[in-house]
Order: structure tokens, then sequence, then C-alpha cells
């Protein structure tokens, strides 16, 4: 299983698959710079691709064209676009656990098709206009995510900070394992950790408390093995005691203790000192 | 009229004899019945106590003066020993409480006389704070007579403190400035986030503090970045100076501070930040001045 990247990433190069980007943009024509790279990539790793924005399939064919691989992807089939207004009328709110299982019958026909896993680089703002759509969106962010850890599926899931604002781009954002600059301090994501519920990286303080408890409701951890939520914190630089608590919350609403596997020794001092019950730091000799 | 929970007097000793009367009278009770007894002191004044009193499982000495590490760890520490001794039905303690003339520092110490008469009054404890009319100078005698109740004299006799002030009104001492802060910061940051105050703080702390210590400190800054910025007002400036022997952290805003003269020295219900400052290994000072509330970070290297 590839190392997925995790954190602040500046542009969409040489990520493998199984990586789940959310890339935001203030300039369309940077975005879909961005998409050609990364899709390139991918059909040179032998992937099928799939461009996913709104536009008519043309237009959007065109966009690849301006890569000779992704040309000649688009040729041979190893490149596909699609119009993300035909499959969505306006409004339309996904369907999350659907929208998994489409990417996953996509993958597994990739597969057979002789490619090595899918990618997909999807404009997606359309899809998170109002309240009900930012959160059937962000349910689905995270059950792909949780996917894609373990399968040989890669996205770059591209937002319109013009459009969206930053509140909402780091509701989105905190959801995969990899963003660009400023979208999100923290990260709530799939894992291929053996008996982890999910990963948990970057910064988890005060400046964003409530988004980090809507991020572990969305996630709806639970135990994989045993009677703990394992949480892989390997990339958990830091972790303040309004972020601990609410994982005591969530332990104590599961009725399971949680785990930070590899946390910061930080985050076991606040929890000695404090007393938080039901949250451990482990892996580390604290 | 039952006794009150916490029991708070002061005492002044010109002698060992007159230490001696005045512990000894303190602990009759507690000798007589087989209260708990706690007792923190030097060694060399364990060692004295040891002497004048039965060997008795009842008395918990700390020796080397351990228990007085920080006021809030103090308190915290002490409130632990009582839950611990919940069957009692009344805890004896004494204890000797830093201040210049007994080579420790009174600004801050001021604060825990303060806070220990509301902090440990849901305890049946007795205390007595017996001070060197010697070395205590007239500001420590001021402030230990303006934060106990009575005081007990070597006659027997215990008197009400006419200028005893209620913990809600004290108002702390001013903390000794700290020389480095005349010298150019290291680094200087306006209206950090949290995590920024702790990315530079980290860096630049790496290679002078042991782990242990440096974690203390990015807890510290994280928590004092983070009220700052939420409780008090802009411009937040945090600053941070290196001495050869000590690392200094200040993080100032604008605002007023915490209208608790005692925050962070009792853990609240709620909102725990300052409290948690107050319980790592560092030496933490909140004050005002005409700039606004500063809360600052000491740790040795």
């Amino acid at each position: 299983m590839s190392r997925r990247v995790s954190g602040v990433v500046e542009n969409c190069r040489d990520l493998g698959i199984q990586n789940h980007l959310c890339w935001c943009y203030t300039e369309p024509g940077e975005f879909r710079a961005r998409a050609v790279e990364y899709l390139a990539d991918g059909v040179l790793a032998g992937e099928r691709v799939i461009y996913v924005a709104a536009g008519d399939p043309e237009v959007l064919a065109g966009t690849l064209r301006t890569s000779p691989v992704l040309a000649r992807a688009l040729d041979s089939g190893r490149a596909l676009v699609s119009d993300v207004t035909a499959a969505y009328s306006a409004g339309a709110v996904v369907d999350p656990r659907a929208q998994v299982d489409a990417y996953a019958a996509l993958t597994a026909q990739a597969l057979d098709d002789g490619c090595t896993g899918l990618r997909v680089a999807a404009e997606v703002t359309s899809l998170v206009r109002t309240r009900p759509q930012q959160e059937a969106f962000a349910t689905y962010e995270h059950l792909v995510d949780q996917y894609m850890a373990r399968h040989p599926f890669g996205a770059m899931c591209a937002y319109d900070r013009t459009v969206l604002g930053d509140e909402v781009i780091a509701e989105l954002a905190c959801l995969h394992p990899a963003a660009s600059r400023g979208a999100t301090g923290f990260w709530l994501c799939g894992t291929g950790r053996p008996g982890c519920a999910a990963a948990v990286g970057g910064d988890v303080d005060r400046t964003d408390p409530d988004r980090w408890r809507r991020a572990l409701a969305r996630a709806d951890l639970h135990p994989v093995i045993g009677d703990e939520i394992l949480l892989d914190a390997a990339d958990l630089a830091f972790i303040d005691h309004h972020g601990l608590i609410a994982l005591a919350d969530l332990a104590f609403t599961r009725g399971a203790p949680v785990v930070l596997l590899d946390g910061p020794r930080s985050a076991a001092r606040t929890i000695e000192i404090l007393r938080i019950p039901l949250v451990t730091v482990g892996g580390i000799d604290v | 009229m039952s006794e009150p929970g916490f029991i708070h007097d002061c005492g002044f000793y010109a002698s060992d004899t007159e230490f001696r009367t005045l512990l000894l009278g303190h602990l009759e009770p507690a000798l007589a019945g087989g209260a708990p007894i706690i007792l923190a002191y030097s060694d060399h004044r364990t060692a004295q106590i040891r002497r004048w009193l039965p060997d008795t499982a009842a008395v918990t000495y700390f020796g080397g003066r351990k228990l007085y590490a920080s006021p809030a760890r103090t308190i915290a520490a002490y409130r632990r020993m009582f839950t611990e001794r919940a069957e009692a039905t009344r805890i004896y303690i004494a204890g000797d409480v830093p201040h210049e003339g007994n080579g420790g520092t009174f600004a801050g110490w001021d604060r825990y006389e303060a806070a220990v008469n509301t902090a440990w009054d849901d305890f049946p404890v007795h205390g007595l704070c017996l001070y060197d009319a010697v070395t205590s100078s007239a500001r420590v005698r001021d402030v230990v007579e303006r934060t106990h109740p009575h005081t007990r004299r070597p006659s027997g006799a215990r008197l009400p403190n006419p200028g005893y002030t209620e913990p809600a009104a004290y108002r702390a001492l001013a903390p000794a400035p700290d020389a480095l802060t005349t010298t150019e910061p290291l680094v200087t940051l306006s209206d950090p986030r949290p995590h920024e105050a702790r990315r530079v703080v980290a860096a630049l702390v790496a290679d002078r503090l042991t782990p242990g210590t440096a974690e203390d400190l990015l807890i510290g800054v994280s928590e004092a970045v983070t009220n700052a910025n939420h409780h008090g007002r802009l411009p937040i400036v945090l600053r941070l100076w290196t001495g050869h022997d000590r690392v200094l952290v200040q993080v100032s805003d604008r605002g007023p501070g915490p209208s608790d003269p005692l925050a962070g020295l009792v853990r609240p219900a709620g909102r725990a930040g300052l409290w948690l400052v107050h319980q790592l290994d560092l030496d933490v000072d909140l004050f005002n001045d005409q700039e606004g509330f500063t809360v600052r970070l000491r740790c040795y290297t």
C-alpha cells in the first residue's frame, strides 16, 4: 500500500494512486492547468482518468487535449470527461453512499480493463453551494476517502474559493488528507493503517473547534478491532485541550475509549494534567 | 455556628522556640485525635520537626520544599491529598511558602495565599502558614496579614486580621520584571494565530530546551495565544527572549485580562486553559500595565 500524501501540498504533481487532494483555487484557468497535470501523471502511471467539471464535454475534452499525453488517452479511452451539471441538476444533493459505490464500480472496471487504478479530477463547486448540499457532500468526502485509503482510486477535488468562501472550503478540506495552502489547519481522513478508524493530522486547536467536532461527527468513528477507537495520529502536530475534550465526548457517546496512535507527547501531557477521561496517546514512550 | 471548611491562619516567629510553640499549638488537636497532618518544609526544618513529633503514620512530610513547585500546582497537589483523606473530620497542614526571606520569590505566592481561602473551602482543613519575622519583609508581612483571616501568636492567642481582604477583591503583587525584557527579543509576532506561534517558538527553542520542557512551553504558548485571540483585544504581540539559562515568552493583548484576580490558580468548571498553563513546568506570571494584559512564561535550560 502506498504512503498517502498528507498536509499542505503546493502542486498536484507526483501524487500516486490513493491520494485524495482538496485543491482550492481562485482562477479557473489555474485549476484547469493543475487538473491536466494531475491527470496526465495518472495516465503515465497506467491509470484510467476522468475529468469531471461543469461544461460541454467537447469543451472539457479540449482542456485535456492541451496535454499530448491526455490527448492520446482520450483517443484510446483511457481518459474520459464528464459534465457534472449533466449528472446533477442545480441544487441537487449527492447521495454519499451511492456516489462512493459508483466510483468503486468505475475503479473495478478500470482494473478489469487492465489499468492500474482510477484517478479523477473533479470541479465540484456546483455540488456544494447550499447548506444541505455541503452536509451531504462532506459525508461523501469522508466515505470516499475511507474507500480511497484501501483501493487503487485517487481524486483531486477542486473548489472555487471565490464562490464558496473560506469557511465552506475549510469544512470540506479538513476531510481530505492533503489540501492546498490555507484551506484547513487539520484533517480527519481515511487510513490504510490496520485497526485504525481514521487518521488525524495537522493542528487541532480552538481556531476551529466547531469544525473539529463536526468532522468527528461526520466521520462516524467506531472501533475497527477490539473495543477502542484507534486513530492514526502520526501526522498530528498538536491538539489542544478543546480538541481532546471533543474526543473524550466522542468516546463517551460511542462507549469506546479513543487512542491517538503515535500522537504528540504534548497531547499526553495535556491529558495527564487535565485528567481527560477515555482518551490516551499510544505508541510512544510517554 | 459550625467551623468553616478551610481555616487559614498565619503566624510569625522570631526564633526556633517560637516556631516550635506555634507549630505544636496548631497541631495539638490533630495529635490528640489522630487527625491527618501534612507538613511541607525544607529538609533541615523537616528533620527538626520529626524530632518534635511522635512517629505516626498520620503525619506526611514533604521535605526540600518540593510541594511548593508553583502556586497553582501546589493548590492542586494539596487538593489531591485532601481528597485522599476524605474520611478525616479535619486535616491539619503547615508549610513554608516561598518568599525572598527563605530563598524564594513571593510575587505569585501572594495570589496563592489569597486563593486558598476559597480554593480549599470544600475541605475540612486547618492550615497554618508560618513566616520568619526576621527575614520576612514588611511587604510580605502586609500581604500575609491581608490574605489570612487570623494570626496565631506564640502566646497561644488567635487574633483576627483587620486588614483581611476577601480573595475576589485581592489585588496581586506585580511580578518582578525580568531583565531579559530590557533587551531586544529574538522574535516578535504580531497577531499570531496559535499554530503560527507554536511553529515559530518550537523552531527557536528546539536546541535550547529538553523535549519535555519545550512541549510544556508550546502548550503554554498555545493556550496564551488562544486566550488572547478569544478573550483579549487586538493587537496581540508575542515576544520571545533567550538568556543563558532561560527562555522567556510574553503574550500581550490590549484587553483588561481575566476579571477574576485568582484566574489560573483554581480549576474552573468550564474554561480550563489558563489553569492548564499554570500546571505546566513553567514559571507563569500574569500582569496588567498601561498597554494591557500579559502572560509571561519562563522555563530554564
